[in-house]
């Protein structure tokens, strides 16, 4: 070659550089969004503003702060699904459309089943790390991480017989997953040898359930299984045990015995209570504590967790133009460690975890050692 | 012995009902407004006793008259605000209702923007109870039932012994005529409101201490008026109060031999029953002498 | 776009209820709160068909407005023969108790939970496309509901139920049976928004109970208000508006605001100045 080619060509060669290198900053630019479809208004609002979606913002906000992913900041589009399907699909298919998110996170059976048929069209993954119907799984898009609704009552069947107590009843809402518990509760300490002597039920927003917990009564059982999915009947009948009179050994119930209805409800009324939960770790509970000025709670944790793990597979795959590949890696990951405790990732959308077992104690919320 | 307390629980909580489907009568019939807002209204008055209470540390005994009070100004005020605009326009029973939405939609949001959606508790722990034998009765059941006993016959002798009531009666059998014959109707809305509204306060006032208070207080509590108006009779007020007492026992005694799962199916059923063969309510038959 | 095809497809859902609606309400002057009821019951009888007794979507819907019209024939009989206030609140109750039952009868409509993969509608083995496919065949069906609402509206018939609304004294002089008539057009405007409830179980393929709680009832109510009554473009307009109005909400910012329910009292409000200020709706030709 002579000079004036030889100078084209380096020429050529930089400008070519820059231009990948614009396009190459251009996309580092273009941010990984997501999007989180939960009821924000409504009767669970506040909680899951406090909780649930600030345990979100945390690991958005703290992965942002270290770099983002694959050098590209992270953005969590929020939407309100107003507690009803057809808005949740609305602004599912805004998030898509206009958003291009790559991933959504919901919450709620209701809400969240109805997005599924489309996330599979789309492939998009949706992340519903506390929906527990069992349906939920069935498609190849959804991914959650909680401990099974059949464990916890296994778990508390077990530690009912291990402490020697003989009969039990128990007192549930109306509801497909927390009937899961209740069998399981129920197989698990008849197995043991005990003997359910009484089980009764309450309507979702049902506010008197002084009737059921009198039959119980008057069943004397030692145990009695506590069962509600959100904090608010926990904290009325736990408000109407005492009211009626009810004075069995020994109270099981969730980790819904720390929701602040409970809380608030004041007095000793969970005191000597055993339950099922999973735990925040102290390192997690200080970074929540500086971001939002109150304690976590394990929904913040897992949620948290949910978000980290979705960010770390993206990372893994290396790119985010491929949820199928992102998808495959979450299914398989294996073991993860998340802030509450080691998540089992076993292939199917099932994140496995094994609660613990907490007392009330005091006022205060301890690991239960028997 | 079960089925006793059962009987019990369900009296003091159709006690409830009785207060609240009382008022909400009192305004339909008199008004002919599907006055749906009185959910809102009733949720007032618990956030009201609240304030009163907790943050501005009245004594009870203050606290408690007061926020009754308040509530029946505020069932006036809406009236005001909201029901005479369309009243002056002649604006028919569709649109009275579709404003009444409005502002029980208004209402609740704003309960929830200024006082977030979590449950205000009055009292901490459980509600002292009394024992009688092996019957346990809570003392909200209790105020409720002495409240029930006396406000109602109180009620009554209004209506019928004095000037107030007598105009009140006569406006809601026959509204034109009743102008014709010089009541003045725009007053007498203010103060069908105001009671109607100040049986809301009573209500709340005591449920209050049982459940604490939430923005959505109000609308579960719509529901159970509804029913109860129904099966007591449109346009009767005992029938209303009956209707309070008969849905309270059914759902309480619905438990003694089904399950939790089916207290709702009872109640309603109940409802359709009444609607099949009775629509009228059981004392509907009186409503060719009164309406009120 | 998906996100523009999903709104239109809610915007001709709803419009297709409010116009049956309106035929109850605008032309008729039967109040009834028990719409949604028929629209939920409509769905539910869609779902369970074809996905627990296999049938093909087409028997499924006709056999669901059937179901809702012999309901709402039942349920009118002893209340519409009573006065406006009997029957305002037994529909709510009838409301109350469809969803009660929905809630309960596990066998039927899977309790709580709701009833997933309702198939979408086929021609043998061809199935309507989702996505555009969908959109054209919603707007097929509610274009046949409302030129059959159209057409109405250009008889004769018209002016009997007009005469029902205006004064039922008078139109009984007139030697028009009332009673049976209101029935009649009752039981018509319940298989009608059991239609519309085939054409949701369709397009979600996933019904649940969620979908036809009182809000919906109240959010039909004010979209015939807003869009204004006895009125074929209103039946449109105020379906537009009060689905996009909302989603508008979800382009516009705000950190710390507690946007949901700021939107819901602006809600409240818009409903308590509209029949304050324009009663007849944006384009009605009665006012309420």
């Amino acid at each position: 070659m002579n000079d004036t080619t030889r100078r084209t060509v380096k020429r050529l060669a930089i400008a070519a550089a820059v231009l990948f290198a614009g396009i190459g900053a251009a996309n580092a630019q273009e941010p990984i969004s997501l999007g989180l479809i939960m009821p924000l208004s409504g009767q669970n609002g506040d909680y899951i503003k406090r909780y649930v979606l600030a345990g979100h913002e945390l690991a958005v906000k703290e992965q942002n702060a270290k770099g983002g992913i694959l050098g590209r900041q992270i953005k969590l589009h929020i939407e309100d699904s107003r507690s009803d399907p057809a808005t949740a699909v609305s602004a599912f298919n805004k998030l898509i459309n206009v958003d291009k998110v790559k991933a959504v996170f919901s919450i709620f059976t209701p809400f969240t089943l109805p997005l599924l048929p489309i996330a599979a069209e789309k492939k998009v993954i949706v992340l519903a790390p506390s929906v527990e119907h069992p349906d939920l799984t069935k498609s190849p898009w959804a991914i959650r991480m909680t401990p099974t609704a059949a464990m916890n009552g296994v778990f508390i069947g077990d530690q009912a017989h291990k402490m020697g107590l003989k009969t039990a009843a128990i007192i549930e809402e109306d509801n497909e997953a927390i009937r899961v518990s209740a069998k399981a509760f129920a197989a698990e300490f008849e197995k043991m040898g005990g003997k359910i002597v009484g089980d009764e039920t309450f309507k979702n927003q049902a506010t008197d359930m002084r009737g059921q917990l009198t039959k119980l009564r008057a069943a004397r059982p030692d145990a009695l299984y506590l069962l509600a999915p959100s904090g608010r009947p926990v904290a009325l009948l736990l408000k109407q045990i005492r009211e009626v009179g009810f004075k069995p050994k020994q109270i099981f119930t969730t980790h819904l015995v720390e929701d602040r209805e409970v809380i608030a409800l004041g007095g000793d009324m969970a005191e000597g209570v055993i339950y099922t939960a999973v735990a925040t770790t102290p390192e997690f509970n200080q970074k929540f504590k500086a971001g939002y000025g109150y304690d976590s709670d394990v929904n913040a944790g897992k949620h948290y967790d949910s978000t980290m793990v979705l960010l770390q597979a993206i990372q893994k795959v290396g790119s985010d133009k491929d949820m199928a590949k992102v998808r495959d890696a979450m299914y398989n990951w294996g073991a993860y460690q998340g802030t509450i405790g080691t998540f089992k990732f076993v292939g199917s959308g099932e994140a496995q975890i094994s609660p613990i077992l907490k007392i009330v104690k005091g006022g205060k919320y301890i690991r239960y050692q028997p | 012995m079960l089925l006793l307390q059962l009987f019990i629980n369900g009296l003091a909580n159709g006690a409830l009902y009785a207060l609240i489907a009382v008022g909400f009568a009192l305004i339909y019939n008199g008004t002919r407004i599907f006055h749906i807002a009185h959910g809102a209204v009733f949720t007032f008055g618990g956030y009201a006793l609240y304030l009163l209470a907790l943050p501005l540390g009245l004594p009870w005994i203050v606290a408690l008259p007061a926020a009754i009070v308040a509530t029946a100004g505020f069932g006036a005020l809406m009236d005001a605000l909201v029901y005479r605009p369309l009243r002056k326009r002649g604006t028919g029973p569709a649109g009275m209702f579709i404003a009444s939405i409005g502002a029980l939609t208004f209402a609740q949001a704003t309960y929830a923007l200024i006082f977030g959606t979590d449950t205000l508790n009055l009292h901490q722990g459980g509600l002292p109870t009394f024992d009688v034998g092996e019957i346990t009765v809570t003392a909200v059941h209790v105020t409720a039932a002495v409240v029930a006993l006396v406000v109602f016959p109180a009620l009554q002798l209004f209506l019928s012994r004095t000037r107030w009531g007598r105009a009140i009666r006569a406006l809601a059998d026959n509204p034109r005529l009743a102008v014709v014959r010089g009541i003045d109707a725009e007053r007498l809305y203010i103060l069908i409101f105001a009671l109607g509204s100040a049986f809301a306060g009573l209500a709340v006032v005591i449920v209050a201490f049982d459940l604490g208070v939430r923005p959505d207080l109000g609308f579960t509590v719509m529901f159970v008026a509804l029913v109860a108006v129904i099966v007591g009779g449109v346009g009767y007020l005992p029938g209303a109060a009956a209707g309070g007492f008969l849905l309270g026992v059914t759902q309480s005694l619905s438990l003694w031999q089904l399950s939790g799962r089916w207290q709702d199916v009872v109640v309603f059923g109940l409802l359709l029953a009444f609607l099949a063969f009775r629509p009228q309510g059981i004392f509907g038959h009186m409503l060719v002498t009164r309406r009120v | 776009m998906d996100y523009a095809l999903h709104l239109m497809v809610m915007v001709l859902i709803y419009a297709s209820l409010v116009v049956s609606l309106d035929l109850l309400i605008g032309h008729t002057g039967i109040l009834s709160f028990g719409h949604a009821a028929f629209y939920g019951i409509g769905a539910y009888a869609t779902a369970s068909l074809t996905v627990y007794a296999g049938w093909d979507w087409f028997s499924a819907m006709i056999a669901a407005a059937a179901i809702a019209a012999a309901i709402a024939a039942l349920v009118g009989i002893p209340t519409l023969r009573l006065g406006g206030d009997y029957f305002i609140l037994s529909m709510f109750g009838f409301q109350l108790i469809v969803i009660t039952l929905i809630l309960n009868l596990d066998p039927i409509t899977n309790g709580p939970f709701g009833i997933r993969n309702v198939p979408r509608p086929s021609i043998g083995s061809w199935h309507v496309p989702s996505g555009v496919g969908m959109l054209l065949f919603i707007a097929a069906v509610t274009g046949i509901i409302f030129f059959v609402h159209w057409r109405f509206a250009r008889s004769p018939m018209k002016a009997m139920l007009h005469a029902i609304r205006d004064d039922e004294a008078v139109a009984m002089s007139l030697g028009i049976d009332v009673v049976r008539t209101k029935i009649l057009v009752f039981a018509i405007g319940g298989a009608f928004a059991a239609v519309s409830g085939s054409l949701m179980a369709f397009y979600f393929r996933f019904v649940t109970a969620d979908s036809f709680v009182l809000a919906t009832i109240i959010l039909l109510w004010a979209m015939l208000f807003v869009g204004g009554s006895c009125s074929i473009a209103g039946a449109i307009v105020g379906p537009a508006i009060l689905v996009l109005f909302p989603e508008v909400f979800r382009f516009v910012g705000g950190e710390g605001l507690d946007i949901p329910n700021i939107q819901e009292a602006l809600y409240g409000l818009l409903l308590i100045l509209l029949m304050i200020f324009r009663p007849q709706g944006l384009v009605g030709r009665r006012a309420g």
